[in-house]
C-alpha cells in the first residue's frame, strides 16, 4: 500500500516535471489555456483546460452521437479572447442557427465549402496557420500521418486550436492530437431530461489517459454537468464482516 | 450640340427596368424635417395628380384613389431617388457618345441632365442619311434661324422622337449644314435604342444649344427662335428669374431690348453673363468627359510560350508594374483580371483566352501577395498551351488607408485584421468566391431557409462595396435586429442538405415514430409543426420530431404532411 502511494507520488512530480518543462519551452504571454466548455472534463485535462496551439480529435460513431456539440462549446469558449470560427463544412451539414443558439457568434463565423478533400485540407492548414483564427472546426474522415503533422505544426505556428471531428475507426491510426476524445452517446431512462454521453480521454499530452467521464446535457438549460455516480454497495462488506 | 435628357432620373431607372413602363412610377427623397417627398414622376402618376414637391404619403393615397384607372396587375412603383447614379449614368452615356465627337461634356450644374457635343468638324463624316424617314423643315423667314424638326418612322408624338433646332442668328450666313441634322438624327436613334428620349439642339453657342434643346419648342411642337425663348433658358438662378418676372421680364428678347449697362445692377452679372454666352460674345468652356483609363499592363510574346515557369515570370513582372502604378496614385488593387491570350488555332475552344479574377477584402498593394493568389488560382485552372499574350488589370481599386506606425504594437488587432484578411483572400483565390461565407440568421420557419450565406469578397457587379469581414473584439458585437435565436435544443447542429427518405414505423399511421430502420426510438420529443405559407413557390408542411434511438444517438426526423413519408434531415 505504501509502496503504491510513493509510486504514484513519482509519477504526480514527474508529471509536474514534465509540464514544468514543456511550460519554459512555450512563449511567453497571452493565455494559452482554453477550457473545454465542460468543467467537469477540464478537471481531466493536466492543466484544466486544452492548450492553444494544439489539435484536439473528437472521435465518434454514427450521426446523432453528440461530439458536434461538444466541439461546439469548445469553439464558443476559444472565441470568447477574439478571434473568428472558422468551419471548414464539405459536407454542406452545419447548421449556423444551432451554433447560434449554443453561443457561437456568427458575425466572426467563417463558413468554407470545399469540393476535394486536398482542398480540405490544404483549407484546414491555411486555417491552423493563421493566427487570427481562434478555432478551426472540420469533419475530417481520413488522414495520413504526415498530413496530420502538418497541421500539427500548423496549428503550433497559429495557436489557436483545431477540432478535428472524425470516425471512431480512426482510432487505430496515428495521430499528432494534444488530446484525444472518444465520445459515445449513453441510452437514458425514460423519464431523463435530457442526454448522455461519455467521454473517453484516449489520450492526453502530459495527462493520464484511460481516464472517462458521464455528462449528461439538459434539455430544459442546455447545461453540462457530470452524472453523479452512485456509492459501491455494502451489503457484501457488511455479511463479511458480520 | 446639346441632348437633354427630359426627366432624367425616371428615364434612368425605365431603360433599367422597361417593364415598368406605362405604369405610375415615383421617385422620392427624405428630405429632413419634411420626411419622403416626391421628386420625379412618370406621365401616369401626373395624370393621377402627383406632382413633383408632394409628400410621398400623399402622392401614394392619390394613386390608390386613382387605382381603378390601371389594370389589376400594374401598381404604382416607388423607389428612392439616387442623383448619385444618375451622374454616373448620365457619364457613362457621355463617354458612349464619343462615337460622334471627341468632346462630350456634362452641364455645370447639381443634378446635370444635358450633355454637350462639340461637333465641329465631326459633321461631314454623317453626311450620308441613315434610318431617317421624314425630316421636317419649318424655316421662318431669312431674318430668323431656321429650325428643323424630325420624328423617328412609325412613332407617335408622345413615343421617343427628338427636336433638333440650329441657331443661326449669330452664325456665318448660309444654311445649315444636312451633315449637321444628320448627325443629330443620328445621335437621337441611338440613343432611343438605348431606351432614351432626347431634345437635341445645335448652335453656336453652348448657352444658345441649352436653351433651344430645353425650351426651343412652343405647346404645339414647333420650334421656336432664340429671342422668343424664356428666361428661364439662359440657367440663370431661380431667384433672379423671379425677380425677371417681377419687372415683366418674360423673354429674352425683351431682356436684349433693355439698356445693357442696367442689368448687373439690378439682377446681377450673371444674367449678362449667360447673355454673353449664349449670342457668342464670350467664350464658354466645354469641359470633355474623359473616360478612366483602365490600370493594365501587357506583356507580348515574339513566340508562344509553353513554359509555366515563363508565363509566371512574366505574370509577376506585370503585376510589379501595375503596382508601381497603383502607388503613384495611393491606391491599392481590390480586384485583379489576367487574361492569358492564346495562339488563334483552328479549334475555338484551344484559342479561347483564359480569364482569372482574383478578389481581395481592402487594398493591397503587395506584389507577392497578389502574385501568390494568381499562382492558386492556376493551380486549379486549365490554362493555354501556347500563350502569346498576358494582360493583367486591376479591375477595381481604392485608396490605400494611412496608418501611422507604432512604436508599440500593444493590442495587435490591425495585425489580426489584415491575417485573417489575407486568409479569406487566399481561400477565395483557391477555392472561389462562393466557397468562403458568411451566415446570415433569416427569419424563415422552413429550417433551410433559416440561414442565408453571403459571399465575404464580392464581384464589382454584384455590389458596389466591398464585404469585409470585421475581426471583432469580444464586447463588440454589431447591434441590429436579427431573428429571435431559437433554442439550441430545438435544432440539429449538422443539417443535411436534402432531407433522405428513411423508413420510419409508427404505432398509428400518422402517429409518432417507433422504429427507425430496425432500430428501436427510446425516447421522442414533438411533433413541432413547421408550415409555410401557401402563397411560397413550394409550401411546406412537416411534424417534426427529435428521435433518441436506444443506443442513445439523437435525429432529427420530419414527416411530410402530404404525402405522409418519413425523412432524415439533421443530427444533434
Amino acid at each position: 500500500m505504501a509502496k503504491e502511494h510513493s509510486r504514484s507520488k513519482m509519477i504526480q512530480e514527474l508529471a509536474e516535471q514534465l509540464r514544468h518543462i514543456e511550460r519554459s519551452q512555450r512563449p511567453a504571454g497571452g493565455s494559452l489555456l482554453l477550457s473545454s466548455g465542460i468543467r467537469d472534463l477540464d478537471r481531466l485535462l493536466p492543466e484544466d483546460g486544452f492548450r492553444r496551439g494544439t489539435i484536439v480529435e473528437w472521435l465518434a460513431d454514427g450521426q446523432g452521437s453528440g461530439v458536434a456539440t461538444l466541439a461546439i462549446l469548445t469553439a464558443r469558449q476559444a472565441m470568447t479572447a477574439g478571434g473568428a470560427l472558422v468551419v471548414i463544412d464539405p459536407q454542406q451539414q452545419f447548421y449556423p442557427p444551432a451554433a447560434a443558439g449554443w453561443g457561437i457568434h456568427l458575425d466572426n463565423t467563417i463558413i468554407v465549402r470545399t469540393d476535394r478533400t486536398q482542398d480540405t485540407l490544404w483549407a484546414l492548414e491555411q486555417s491552423l496557420r493563421c493566427a487570427a483564427v481562434a478555432a478551426t472546426w472540420c469533419w475530417v474522415e481520413c488522414l495520413h500521418s504526415h498530413m496530420f503533422r502538418r497541421l500539427q505544426l500548423a496549428v503550433e505556428t497559429g495557436g489557436g486550436i483545431g477540432l478535428l471531428l472524425r470516425p471512431a475507426s480512426a482510432r487505430q491510426g496515428p495521430s499528432w492530437a494534444d488530446v484525444r476524445l472518444l465520445v459515445q452517446p449513453l441510452s437514458c431512462e425514460a423519464d431523463s431530461a435530457g442526454r448522455r454521453l461519455r467521454i473517453d480521454l484516449l489520450h492526453c499530452r502530459g495527462g493520464l489517459s484511460g481516464q472517462s467521464l458521464e455528462l449528461e446535457i439538459s434539455d430544459e438549460t442546455n447545461d453540462v454537468y457530470l452524472v453523479p455516480q452512485l456509492a459501491a454497495a455494502t451489503h457484501a462488506k457488511q455479511a463479511a464482516g458480520a | 450640340m446639346c441632348i437633354w435628357f427630359p426627366n432624367w432620373p425616371l428615364q434612368r431607372m425605365l431603360s433599367k427596368q422597361p417593364e415598368l413602363k406605362q405604369r405610375p412610377c415615383v421617385l422620392y427623397h427624405m428630405s429632413g424635417r419634411r420626411g419622403a417627398q416626391v421628386v420625379s414622376i412618370s406621365p401616369e402618376a401626373y395624370t393621377a395628380g402627383v406632382i413633383p414637391g408632394m409628400p410621398l404619403a400623399e402622392a401614394k393615397a392619390l394613386l390608390e384613389t386613382n387605382s381603378g384607372r390601371y389594370p389589376s396587375t400594374t401598381t404604382a412603383h416607388y423607389e428612392p431617388y439616387d442623383p448619385q447614379a444618375d451622374l454616373a449614368a448620365l457619364r457613362e452615356l457621355a463617354w458612349q457618345c464619343q462615337l460622334f465627337t471627341p468632346s462630350v461634356g456634362m452641364e455645370q450644374s447639381e443634378t446635370p441632365d444635358s450633355l454637350l457635343l462639340d461637333i465641329t468638324g465631326c459633321a461631314h463624316l454623317f453626311a450620308r442619311v441613315a434610318g431617317l424617314s421624314q425630316v421636317v423643315l419649318n424655316s421662318r423667314g431669312s431674318s430668323k434661324p431656321p429650325v428643323a424638326a424630325f420624328k423617328e418612322r412609325g412613332h407617335s408624338e408622345q413615343g421617343p422622337s427628338g427636336q433638333v433646332a440650329f441657331n443661326s442668328q449669330e452664325a456665318p450666313p448660309g444654311k445649315p449644314s444636312v451633315a449637321e441634322w444628320n448627325l443629330a438624327a443620328q445621335a437621337t436613334l441611338w440613343l432611343h435604342r438605348q431606351n432614351c428620349f432626347v431634345h437635341v439642339a445645335i448652335a453656336n453657342t453652348i448657352g444658345a444649344a441649352w436653351a433651344i434643346a430645353h425650351y426651343g419648342a412652343d405647346t404645339a411642337g414647333l420650334p421656336r427662335s432664340f429671342s422668343s425663348l424664356p428666361v428661364e433658358a439662359l440657367r440663370i438662378p431661380v431667384k433672379t428669374i423671379r425677380d425677371l418676372h417681377e419687372f415683366d421680364l418674360w423673354r429674352i428678347g425683351q431682356l436684349m431690348q433693355l439698356p445693357r449697362s442696367s442689368l448687373p445692377s439690378r439682377f446681377g452679372s450673371v444674367v449678362t453673363q449667360r447673355l454673353d454666352q449664349a449670342l457668342g460674345h464670350i467664350p464658354e468652356i466645354l469641359v470633355p468627359e474623359r473616360p478612366v483609363e483602365p490600370l493594365e499592363t501587357r506583356w507580348s510574346f515574339d513566340e508562344p510560350v509553353q513554359s509555366r515557369r515563363v508565363v509566371q515570370a512574366a505574370i509577376q513582372q506585370l503585376i510589379q508594374r501595375l503596382i508601381q502604378k497603383l502607388q503613384a496614385r495611393h491606391e491599392g488593387v481590390l480586384e485583379l483580371v489576367l487574361r492569358l491570350q492564346p495562339v488563334a488555332e483552328e479549334s475555338v475552344q484551344t484559342s479561347k483566352p483564359a480569364r482569372l479574377s482574383i478578389g481581395l477584402v481592402q487594398p493591397n498593394v503587395s506584389a507577392a501577395h497578389l502574385f501568390k493568389l494568381i499562382c492558386l488560382q492556376m493551380e486549379r485552372s486549365a490554362l493555354p498551351q501556347n500563350v502569346l499574350d498576358i494582360r493583367v488589370r486591376a479591375t477595381r481599386t481604392a485608396l490605400l488607408s494611412p496608418h501611422q506606425h507604432e512604436l508599440f504594437n500593444t493590442h495587435g488587432d490591425r495585425n489580426r485584421q489584415q491575417a485573417l484578411n489575407m486568409l479569406l483572400e487566399r481561400f477565395s483565390s483557391r477555392l472561389g468566391r462562393h466557397s468562403v461565407l458568411r451566415p446570415q440568421l433569416c427569419a424563415d420557419a422552413q429550417p433551410e431557409l433559416a440561414v442565408c450565406y453571403e459571399p465575404l469578397i464580392v464581384s464589382q457587379v454584384a455590389h458596389t462595396s466591398a464585404r469585409n469581414f470585421v475581426y471583432q473584439m469580444p464586447g463588440h458585437r454589431s447591434v441590429g435586429t436579427s431573428p429571435a435565436l431559437i433554442t439550441c435544443s430545438l435544432r440539429p447542429v449538422c443539417l443535411r442538405l436534402q432531407p433522405i427518405p428513411v423508413s420510419v414505423t409508427s404505432v398509428v399511421p400518422a402517429g409518432p415514430p417507433v422504429r427507425l430502420q430496425n432500430r428501436t426510438i427510446a425516447r421522442r420529443y414533438g411533433p413541432e409543426r413547421i408550415e409555410t405559407g401557401w402563397w411560397r413557390s413550394q409550401p411546406i408542411r412537416r411534424d417534426y420530431y427529435c428521435v433518441e434511438l436506444s443506443s442513445g444517438h439523437r435525429l432529427w426526423l420530419f414527416r411530410n404532411l402530404d404525402n405522409g413519408q418519413w425523412f432524415l434531415h439533421g443530427s444533434f
